[in-house]
């Protein structure tokens, strides 16, 4: 009997011990961010473009944490798809499109046609747009992302995507590439 | 033990890992001497010729420029200036051919020669020049590493580090290139004199010349310039054994000295510095005969052309020009190759200019260099790693290339690879290793800029929703405040101030009846009344019906009588400027004071006498000025006098109570909610009352207008507070114009706004030449007082209900205060010291009347009154200042 009363007593400490220790674990250590999200993250390509239908692409992040459909982000590409993938652990969906790599564009603002309406500087979600009310607009193009998000709001249509020129720092050294020239006629 | 220097010293020699020994090809050019080519039809100088940041031209098209004239100057730490070849006409700046392996166009100064050779104005220096001086002039003369890379060469003889050696390269590992070789045959002095200008601006502790042991020639003349400075001037000519590629900048460095340079480093880090001999003879030729890099050896060779050898070209050239003057006949689908067989790069488009970089160019036959066999699969022979320079896996590398394993490539230092082709050329499949890594090296260049771009992105986007949120955040605060304030409002006029509104006007009236039974009763009654009834006729003339309320007593006599109260008005505004709106305020505040708890009243009486003995007792502290703080107040309160009589002083001060509990409820309301008042922070003590007054005016008016016009005030009361306690009082005169200013931009929004900013641009200039009169005379007066009066005026008015009445009240009570000022001014030396309480609880009798104060439209023309006055004061004052100065 009396073994029997040392025994719980024993197990009750050693229970209330690390339960105490546990408790403490759970607050010190309590991880405030989805991990797998802001891993998503860091894969994703940041354009912001809502195109995954999320306002942004940390919501995005969140969601495919939370099982949404891999396959949403556009600008990223299969590229990104595969980076999920691998990442999640799910296998690579299929892709039905043919669509070839996304061409990376910046937006660029028909200068002359802008009557600085400021719609889309309120569209821009990287304040990457200057220009003030009926004052000629611009794009800064290092830091466009090229979203598209500029394009609609705009009233008389002067916001144009244009593919980034390739100048001799991003040139990729593809010589077997065969460059695609357009002749003027 | 010897050290390296020693080891060095013995003409020890190490070996670097691998390399080759392709055949060498320079049979065809290496004895024939260096030839001028003639003068292009145009000359093509690109703007990005080197590493870094593209040149900045600063010619414009048509302009004539001069031999030696800078066209394009460096953008930045790391570019290189573009210089004039030769005098002639810029006929355009436009994209050009570029001789890049991209092919990519360059923005191009395109310059057609005049033939005339027209040189800039020269000034050749010596050894003896400042270092600085000797640097300048090597970055003016647009001077980069000649041997390939085309580094600016004044930022690698700027290196700060202690350099160990010097080493000049003559290597010239490549098959087929002698531009190097002919140089140090015929121009090996000019080579040493610039190897003496790099010594003097690095002082190394060896210069070593290393030449390839296949150039017997180069060796031999080299030697003999060396023995000719050699009394000034040690360097060390060195035979290495010809191996592919011994040139490299890493491989030389590690077989002359045994030093390897550390992965992601350059050899200054372990001090060494490494200049081409080509660099070593353009600078020589910058300093000493002022002749910047204008043109460059370059040697045309291969089997096509008829006229190999070495050219001395302008920068700018056309190859094709080049290829012409060598006689040149081009087979189908030829290539041209710049630069060596191993690292050169076959050109897109002949036209292309000789850039600094170009050191040779091949036009060979199929037959001489055959184009590669199909790759094939890689066998693993390891052949590859057996030659790599730079002891790397390339067999390893080309898998991960292969396989776009960015990590993986990384690991095995993708990057230390100088693309020297040795791989490739030991390579039994013919697989193009090269091409792999620099496919892979963009890619991962690439992928680094996508995710500084992407990183930039983020964190631009959530600045965004950031400040977004911020602004929403903002606004709705401020909905929340505007219904708060409006509820309050609300509930305070519901709250029995119609019954007490009526009963107001009841006692007026009978003070009125009183006044005008008992006109004689003194000076200041009559007054009141003159100015009422100038304002009943204005009222009358300006043909807007007459509300009838009790508040302006006088006026309801004085449509009685219209004749009298003309001259009565006339008179009275001739007789008492300064008392002219506080008879009136007076008579109605005992209507309102009436009404309040006369126990509690008096408590915050004695609240408000506390704080304003502090403010007064604060405003004595200067020792030396304590004549003049009593004064001040003193001054204040000889307005006083005008307005007792008229009323009953202890009702009076009753309301002035009664608003000032009122104004420390609102203050403590204010306080419990984040309400965005910056008189909380106000220092100075002066204007402790109003921040304890002012937030009261948020709940009971117009919050939006309250806000704006107690922003106004605490910047003002800051103003002046700073001012005060910033400046010395013997200069605190400058005070006199923030109170005037004051005085007018506070009438302003009573009348029409358009005139009234003219006003106020009038008076606060005005005030500014006050100021500036009164700064002129250093008079140790009252006026740095005058911001305590003022803040304390404003104080006592504020908690009125009306913004509109009560800016009115402020700026009539700040018309006085200003006189009072003036007054002050005028007497220094009157000292009285027992009133310093009094004048404030004057003032503060100014602000129950208010609420009780008729109309709008009364009000209004009380104000426009009180302007007029005001302005004339303002005038006055200007005028007394004058005085005071003569």
């Amino acid at each position: 009997m009396e073994l029997l009363f040392i025994a719980i007593v024993i197990l009750t400490v050693l229970a209330l011990i690390f339960g105490a220790l546990l408790g403490f674990a759970s607050i010190k250590f309590k991880v405030k961010e989805d991990p797998v999200a802001q891993k998503i993250d860091l894969i994703l390509p940041q354009t912001q473009c809502g195109q995954c239908g999320h306002p942004g692409c940390r919501p995005y992040a969140e969601a495919v944490a939370n099982g949404e459909a891999i396959d949403k982000c556009a600008p990223g590409g299969q590229a990104t798809i595969v980076q999920i993938a691998d990442l999640m652990g799910v296998p690579v969906p299929e892709n039905n499109s043919d669509e070839a790599a996304p061409v990376k564009t910046v937006a660029f603002i028909i200068e002359e046609d802008c009557i600085g309406c400021t719609k889309c500087i309120q569209a821009c979600p990287v304040d990457a747009i200057l220009g003030t009310t009926k004052q000629m607009h611009t794009v800064i193009a290092d830091e466009c992302t090229g979203c598209d998000l500029c394009v609609e709001p705009c009233p008389v249509d002067c916001i144009e995507m244009r593919p980034v020129a390739t100048t001799p720092k991003n040139w990729n050294w593809q010589l077997n590439a065969i460059p695609v020239k357009q002749l003027e006629s | 033990m010897k050290t390296i220097l020693n080891l060095v010293d013995d003409g020890q020699l190490w070996q670097f890992h691998g390399g080759i020994k392709p055949p060498t090809r320079k049979a065809l050019t290496h004895k024939v001497s260096i030839s001028e080519l003639p003068l292009p039809q145009q000359l093509f100088l690109s703007l990005s010729q080197h590493i870094g940041q593209a040149a900045i031209p600063v010619v414009a098209i048509g302009e004539y420029v001069t031999k030696g004239q800078l066209l394009a100057k460096q953008d930045g730490f790391i570019s290189a200036a573009i210089i004039a070849p030769t005098s002639g006409t810029i006929s355009d700046i436009r994209l050009h051919n570029n001789t890049h392996a991209s092919g990519i166009q360059a923005a191009t100064i395109i310059l057609t020669p005049d033939k005339l050779e027209q040189w800039r104005e020269q000034q050749p220096l010596t050894l003896n020049d400042d270092k600085p001086v000797l640097l300048e002039r090597i970055q003016q003369s647009g001077i980069t590493g000649l041997g390939g890379a085309s580094f600016p060469t004044a930022v690698k003889l700027a290196a700060t580090a202690a350099i160990d050696f010097l080493i000049i390269n003559g290597a010239e590992c490549e098959p087929y290139i002698t531009s190097d070789d002919l140089l140090m045959q015929e121009r090996s002095d000019k080579i040493v004199a610039g190897i003496e200008i790099m010594h003097k601006l690095l002082s190394p502790q060896r210069v070593i010349i290393a030449i390839e042991d296949n150039k017997p020639l180069a060796i031999a003349a080299l030697e003999q310039a060396v023995t000719k400075v050699a009394d000034r001037l040690t360097i060390i000519v060195r035979s290495i054994p010809t191996i592919y590629p011994a040139g490299g900048e890493k491989q030389l460095i590690e077989m002359l000295t045994s030093k390897q340079v550390p992965s992601g480093k350059i050899p200054a880090d372990i001090g060494i510095v490494m200049q081409n001999v080509a660099t070593s003879y353009a600078v020589a030729q910058a300093v000493l005969a002022d002749i910047p890099l204008l043109s460059r050896i370059v040697t045309v060779t291969g089997d096509l052309v008829n006229k190999p050898g070495n050219y001395e070209v302008l920068i700018g050239t056309p190859i094709e020009a080049l290829l012409k003057h060598a006689e040149f006949k081009a087979q189908p689908q030829q290539k041209i190759i710049i630069g060596g067989p191993m690292m050169g790069f076959a050109l897109h488009h002949i036209d292309a200019p000789v850039v600094k970089a170009t050191n040779c160019v091949i036009a060979a036959s199929k037959h001489e260099l055959p184009e590669p066999p199909p790759e094939q699969n890689c066998i693993r022979c390891g052949d590859c790693e057996q030659v790599c320079p730079a002891n790397l896996l390339p067999q390893q590398l080309q898998w991960y290339a292969k396989d776009q394993d960015q990590a993986k490539l990384l690991d095995h230092d993708l990057f230390d690879c100088i693309e020297c082709g040795a791989c490739a050329f030991v390579c039994p499949s013919a697989i193009p290793l090269v091409q792999y890594y620099r496919v892979a090296k963009a890619e991962i260049r690439q992928t680094n800029e996508e995710k500084r771009q992407a990183d930039r992105a983020k964190e631009r986007f959530e600045q965004r929703n950031q400040r977004l949120e911020r602004d929403k955040e903002e606004r709705a605060q401020r909905s929340k405040k505007a219904a708060e304030a409006r509820q309050q409002a609300m509930a305070k006029t519901s709250d029995g101030d119609a019954v007490a509104a009526a009963l107001a006007r009841v006692k007026a009236k009978k003070a009125a009846a009183q006044q005008t039974d008992a006109p004689s009763d003194s000076g200041k009654d009559r007054v009141a009344q003159a100015i009422a009834r100038a304002k009943a006729k204005k009222t009358q003339s300006s043909g807007q019906p007459t509300v009838p309320t009790a508040n302006s007593p006088a006026d309801a006599s004085s449509t009685g009588d219209a004749q009298k109260d003309r001259v009565a008005a006339a008179i009275a505004r001739a007789k008492a400027k300064k008392s002219q709106a506080q008879p009136e305020q007076s008579t109605l505040a005992s209507s309102d004071a009436a009404e309040a708890d006369p126990k509690k009243a008096r408590v915050a009486a004695a609240i408000a006498r506390a704080k304003a003995k502090k403010a007064a007792a604060q405003a004595d502290t200067q020792p030396e000025e304590t004549a003049e703080a009593d004064l001040s107040v003193n001054s204040t309160s000889e307005l006083e006098p005008s307005v007792e009589p008229a009323v009953d002083p202890q009702k009076a001060r009753v309301a002035a109570a009664i608003a000032r509990a009122k104004a420390k409820k609102a203050a403590a309301q204010a306080d419990t909610q984040p309400v965005e008042t910056a008189e909380a922070d106000l220092p100075v003590t002066t204007s402790e009352l109003e921040s304890n007054v002012e937030p009261s005016a948020e709940p009971a008016v117009d919050p939006q207008k309250a806000r704006v016009a107690a922003a106004i005030a605490s910047a003002k009361a800051k103003r002046a507070a700073a001012q005060a306690d910033t400046q010395p009082v013997e200069t605190a005169e400058a005070d006199l114009p923030v109170t005037t200013s004051e005085l007018e931009s506070n009438v302003e929004p009573a009348v029409d706004p358009q005139k009234a900013r003219v006003a106020a641009a009038i008076a606060s200039a005005k005030a500014k030449r006050a100021a500036a009169l009164a700064d002129t005379q250093p008079v140790e007066t009252a006026e740095a007082d005058l911001p305590v009066t003022t803040s304390e005026l404003e104080s006592s008015v504020e908690p009125t209900v009306d913004p509109q009445k009560a800016r009115v009240a402020v700026a009539i009570a700040r018309a006085k205060a200003k006189r009072a000022a003036a007054q002050a001014q005028m007497l220094p030396e009157t000292v009285e010291s027992d009133s310093s309480v009094e004048p404030i609880s004057t003032m503060e009798q100014a602000s129950p009347q208010i609420p009780a104060a008729s109309d709008d439209k009364k009000a209004r023309i009380a104000a426009a009154i009180a302007k007029a006055k005001a302005k004339k004061l303002a005038q006055q004052t200007d005028h007394n200042n004058n005085l005071d100065q003569t």
